[in-house]
């Protein structure tokens, strides 16, 4: 039995309205141009700008909470899709062309997050309120530009880092898109969740695809323009969170009132799915990535520039960066490559195992940072108002928890996580062969792979911080 | 840790001084405290807990009778 959201009374309602994405958007969109204001005219210091605490501190964190506790829904609420109405007015003065085929996968925007990790750390991005600025105004004139010049729906399937952030983290998400019935949408006649829905009182037609009018009886669903997913997603073949912005035009299109968000045990997509490859390496690079993030946060990772600085005899950041990061991530990328040869499979067989703990990962690293910057948001915010001409008393420091009292849910997140990954790697085991000692020795490089990440998880969290400006002292 | 205040190239006398540490990295606890006045310009901070290693702001409030200057260190803190 399925346990659809959109059938409980208050939440289930309010999702459901037609305006309830663009609800949604309007506080981000707030929060986003108030951050770039004070990112551009206000003091720059990164923990008493709202541009820098805002994007680095409680986005990432309510990120990772909503991702974990419910799904998407910062990809949901993403204040840039804000821009169709411009989007559609570009359109009539500038051609739509084809996105490349060969950027029609998943390797550009893997390569496009791999340069921002680079970059957050080599422009120290989160200490730099006016970077952190023209981040945001960058994001919005791409998205902007990607989906005047391109199909629209383009930025978000292929070209958004950020978005695929959140694909790759709610693939452990409790929620999913679904069919209510998938007879009724063999039946369909114009698959309207997936080509969007032209309604009038008496005519129906999907907006793209085969554009056959239908005749109908006096009203039977909402009258007007409802675009299908912007992503190419048909509902009835989702399986996965996979480009799923959750912006549920699927809902609002579909006259047969058949999607369902349903809660879904978090590990099915571990278990089942077998994505394709480029986005494998994305999910796996992600799980490693996330760990030289946060190892950039303590003291041996200077150490170790201050050890490659000496024995390379350079002092160039660029360089020893490059290797810092680029070293650690082929090596995690190989292990993990060859412990599911090991496995008996391909590393898309295996990929499924690490879901679990590239949430913890990512997660355990932003809840920190979360926590400790909470109270820094509202004294920020009231002196952008305040700079703004607004007739406020500037807001006082909350108290902030103690460092060292985040440390155990770290560890906690980071064991649950290590569970579920092991249940899930048993799962793919036995489903891979039904002979017990079989299954025990596929299982047991993946277990080596997942206590390996957990160990070096929390060695991480477990090093007092250190946040420094620059690579070398 | 003892700041020395001056103002127009003199002790800064009776204020009453708030210092607020930050690190440069968003996301790290701010420490507070209103620092003890030890007289000729010299103010006490007896409980300043630089937390974390790395690069710190101290942002300085001084108030004054007549008015309240507002000033700006930075140093770095080794493990």
């Amino acid at each position: 039995m399925t346990l659809d959201i959109l059938r409980l009374p208050l939440l289930g309602s309010f999702l459901r309205w037609r305006y309830s994405r663009f609800f949604l958007q309007l506080p981000l969109l707030a929060v986003a141009l108030l951050a770039i204001y004070d990112g551009f005219t206000g003091r720059q210091l990164a923990p008493a700008n709202t541009a820098t605490v805002a994007v680095w501190v409680h986005y990432r964190g309510l990120v990772a909470l909503a991702l974990a506790l419910f799904g998407n829904l910062f990809c949901a609420a993403c204040p840039l899709m804000l821009t169709r109405g411009s989007t559609k007015f570009l359109k009539r003065f500038l051609p739509e062309l084809e996105f490349p085929k060969a950027l029609k996968n998943k390797y550009l925007v893997f390569a496009a997050t791999l340069l921002f990790l680079f970059s957050y750390e080599y422009f120290d991005l989160w200490a730099s309120p006016w970077l952190t600025a023209w981040l945001m105004v960058a994001y919005f004139v791409v998205a902007l530009l990607v989906d005047a010049v391109f199909p629209v729906g383009t930025f978000c399937k292929y070209v958004c880092p950020l978005g695929h952030f959140n694909f790759a983290l709610s693939s452990a998400s409790p929620t999913q898109i679904t069919a209510r019935d998938q007879n009724i949408c063999l039946s369909c006649e114009g698959k309207y969740c997936l080509n969007g829905r032209l309604e009038t009182e008496t005519t129906r037609a999907p907006i793209l695809g085969n554009r056959a009018l239908l005749q109908l009886e006096p009203m039977s669903a909402a009258t007007g323009t409802f675009p299908g997913c912007e992503t190419n997603l048909f509902v009835p073949s989702i399986s996965s969170n996979l480009d799923c912005t959750l912006c549920l035009n699927c809902l609002r299109a579909c006259p047969h009132d058949n999607v369902a968000l349903e809660i879904r045990n978090p590990l099915r997509e571990a278990i089942l799915e077998k994505p394709k490859t480029d986005w494998t390496w994305f999910i796996v690079s992600l799980t490693w990535a996330g760990l030289l993030n946060a190892f950039a946060m303590i003291p041996p990772y200077f150490a170790v520039a201050a050890w490659l600085s000496s024995t390379l005899g350079t002092r160039d950041e660029a360089l020893l960066l490059g290797i810092i990061l680029a070293v650690p991530l082929s090596l995690g990328l190989t292990l993990t490559n060859w412990l599911a040869r090991v496995s008996g499979g391909s590393i898309r067989d295996w990929v499924g195992v690490l879901y679990p703990q590239t949430l913890a990962i990512w997660g355990g690293h932003y809840l920190f940072h979360f926590i400790t910057g909470a109270a820094t948001l509202v004294p920020n915010i009231t002196t952008a108002f305040i700079r703004l001409g607004l007739p406020l008393e500037p807001a006082a420091l909350a108290a902030t928890p103690r460092l060292d009292s985040i440390f155990p849910f770290q560890v906690a997140i980071s064991y649950l996580a290590l569970a579920a990954s092991v249940f899930v790697a048993w799962k793919k085991a036995t489903k891979q062969t039904d002979n017990t000692q079989e299954a025990i020795l596929k299982v047991l490089p993946q277990v080596f792979l997942l206590i390996l990440i957990n160990i070096l998880t929390i060695l991480i969290f477990s090093q007092p911080m250190q946040a420094r400006g620059s690579l070398l002292q | 840790m003892v700041l020395l205040l001056e103002y127009q190239n003199k002790p800064l006398e009776n204020a009453v001084v708030t210092v607020r540490g930050d690190m440069t990295h968003a996301g790290m606890s701010p420490v507070q405290e209103i620092a003890k006045n030890a007289g000729k310009g010299r103010y006490v901070l007896e409980g300043f807990g630089f937390n974390m290693a790395g690069d710190w702001v101290l942002s300085i409030s001084a108030k004054t009778a007549t008015q309240t200057l507002l000033g700006e260190a930075k140093l770095g803190i080794n493990p």
